[in-house]
């Protein structure tokens, strides 16, 4: 008695959850007369792929994914190439004010973008980095760095200290200590690191809606935004459009999710 | 001194992008500086300020940010700890609702609130659609046009976005109590509500605060959700500090104005972000 009660309790709130992206799939799958129709219907009468192909024809839209897939890839090279070092320096080296600059790390992480928005766009102006890459690149590395410094600097205090000092005792630097015993240990740090950067930027819409003036630098949330924001919204061809922009991060959960899970924890959990 | 060249690389970015930056959104503050009136520019002062603090719109603004925020985080808190309890079961099938529960995480926060605003449609809705064949309305309602309306849709899509994180932390914290402290009290004679306030709360109560207020932090911030699905209209209904700040910037140019209200809102959340870390050292971290 107890357990039905609990499948038809968690049952329903999961459907609760779930039902705006079953909402979605089914939209995505219709033709347009039956988007709008007053007697909508859960299963598509007819189902179709035609959103799916409508949307993939449109060349604003495959430049948006690229752009997209492009900023946020190099934001997380970057974001993890400088947070494993910094991480390293914060968990071997008890330096004065060592406490103090961690705590100003992750205090950067909480300040709201839009409180640097219009000193951004200053600088950027003043580069010529409006409406590049580079730019939307350097803000969206600044978005997942703190945080990642932090997570790195838990997962080098798993490793034990004994194994640099030990290579260190046998004739190798500090820096080659580092690159050949640490780093290969790090791996799995580095990937829920990068997961973090990637998904963070991959999110991000204040700063491309920002930075970028052309359609051409656009990244997928302003370029979603912006289909929605034109006259007569085609809801199956956005629903289709926004369906693709979940798959990136579907599939890094689905391969990754030990990874996924340990760098956003990390924030509010002790290791 | 090795230390310090680990370190500087990131110290050295996050300064060109964060730390500089805000001192530059102090320095703006105190000029005028409207980019479509560039004639005007000249340093004012506190001007701004007593500006924002005479007219008293901050004030509205203000209290819209804290309903939003307040009702959000409390709907994460109270909503997560129900998820995390009912899957803190041991009967099969848990493992896949916990999947179920994690999926809209994986959810961009625009495409969210471009889901729900399909969802919210006036005439197409399947939300009035919904309303209405079971009797609840007669007419289809403007979700995102009627102010009360638009405020508590925006609340629900923040906290619907933000609640499978909220479920999985609470649910990694309900694992950290020790089983026997149930058996114990199942002897004593505890009841299912007794046990939850005097064994699971307590225990609990560390990572509810630290989630609260980092949670509170995040959706004070929030931007993507509110801008995509209102705007921060109809009228003012929805215009959070954060939209405020971005509209005053880039709808009308003011730049000093909007430093201004950046410098004020960031006062305000330095606050919560002291006790948030004042929060994690007791608890001993670094």
């Amino acid at each position: 008695m107890k357990r039905i009660l609990w499948y038809v309790a968690i049952s329903s709130y999961a459907l609760l959850m779930i039902f705006p992206l079953l909402w979605m799939i089914s939209t995505a799958l219709k033709p347009s007369n039956e988007i709008f129709t007053l007697t909508p219907t859960f299963i598509p009468e007819n189902v179709t792929l035609q959103a799916f192909i409508d949307v993939l024809s449109m060349e604003s839209y495959r430049r948006y994914l690229t752009n997209s897939l492009l900023v946020a890839s190099c934001s997380t090279v970057i974001s993890v190439t400088l947070s494993s070092l910094a991480g390293y320096g914060f968990s071997r080296f008890y330096f004065k004010g060592r406490k103090r600059i961690l705590h100003i790390f992750l205090s950067a992480q909480m300040i709201p973008g839009v409180i640097l928005l219009m000193p951004i766009f200053f600088i950027m102006t003043n580069l010529r980095l409006i409406d590049s890459y580079v730019g939307l690149i350097l803000a969206y590395v600044t978005f997942s760095l703190p945080f990642s410094t932090w997570i790195m600097t838990g997962f080098y205090k798993s490793i034990p200290r004994e194994l640099d000092e030990a290579a260190m005792i046998d004739g190798a630097t500090r820096l080659q200590a580092f690159i050949k015993i640490i780093v290969p240990l790090a791996i799995p740090g580095m990937i829920s690191t990068a997961i973090f950067s990637f998904l963070v930027a991959w999110d991000e819409f204040l700063f491309t809606l920002t930075l970028t003036s052309s359609e051409a630098k656009r990244t997928l949330p302003y370029g979603l935004y912006s289909f929605m924001t034109q006259y007569g919204v085609e809801w199956n061809n956005l629903m289709a459009a926004s369906i693709m922009a979940i798959i990136p991060p579907l599939l890094i959960f689905l391969f990754l999710h030990k990874y996924f899970l340990r760098g956003f924890t990390s924030g509010a959990l002790k290791e | 001194m090795t230390g310090v060249f680990f370190i500087l690389p990131a110290l050295l970015v996050l300064f060109i992008v964060v730390f500089y930056p805000l001192a530059w959104t102090f320095w703006l503050s105190l000029q005028q500086k409207i980019l479509i009136a560039p004639h005007r520019d000249q340093f004012l002062g506190l001007g701004h300020f007593q500006t924002i603090f005479s007219s008293g719109e901050i004030w509205d603004f203000l209290v819209i940010t804290l309903i939003f925020t307040i009702s959000s985080v409390l709907l994460k808190i109270i909503f997560g700890m129900i998820g995390a309890l009912l899957l803190h079961q041991s009967y099969p099938g848990t493992k896949v609702y916990w999947s179920l529960f994690t999926i809209p995480w994986l959810i961009p926060s625009v495409v969210a609130a471009l889901i729900w605003r399909w969802m919210l449609h006036e005439q197409f809705g399947i939300v009035n659609q919904v309303l209405i064949s079971v009797g609840v309305l007669e007419t289809p309602i403007p979700w995102l046009s009627r102010e009360l309306l638009a405020l508590v849709a925006v609340i629900l899509v923040d906290a619907w976005v933000g609640l499978p994180f909220m479920i999985i932390v609470c649910l990694a914290g309900l694992k950290t109590i020790p089983e026997q402290w149930y058996e114990a009290s199942r002897v004593d004679g505890a009841n299912a509500f007794q046990q939850f306030v005097y064994i699971t709360l307590p225990g609990m109560k560390a990572i509810l605060l630290v989630m609260g207020t980092l949670s509170f932090i995040g959706t004070f911030n929030s931007f993507n959700i509110i801008y995509t699905m209102t705007g921060g209209g109809p009228v003012n209904a929805t215009n959070t500090l954060v939209i405020h700040i971005y509209r005053t910037a880039f709808t009308e140019y003011n730049f000093g104005m909007a430093s201004a209200l950046a410098v004020v809102t960031f006062i305000f959340i330095s606050f919560f972000v002291l006790y948030y870390r004042r929060l994690l050292d007791k608890e001993g971290e670094f």
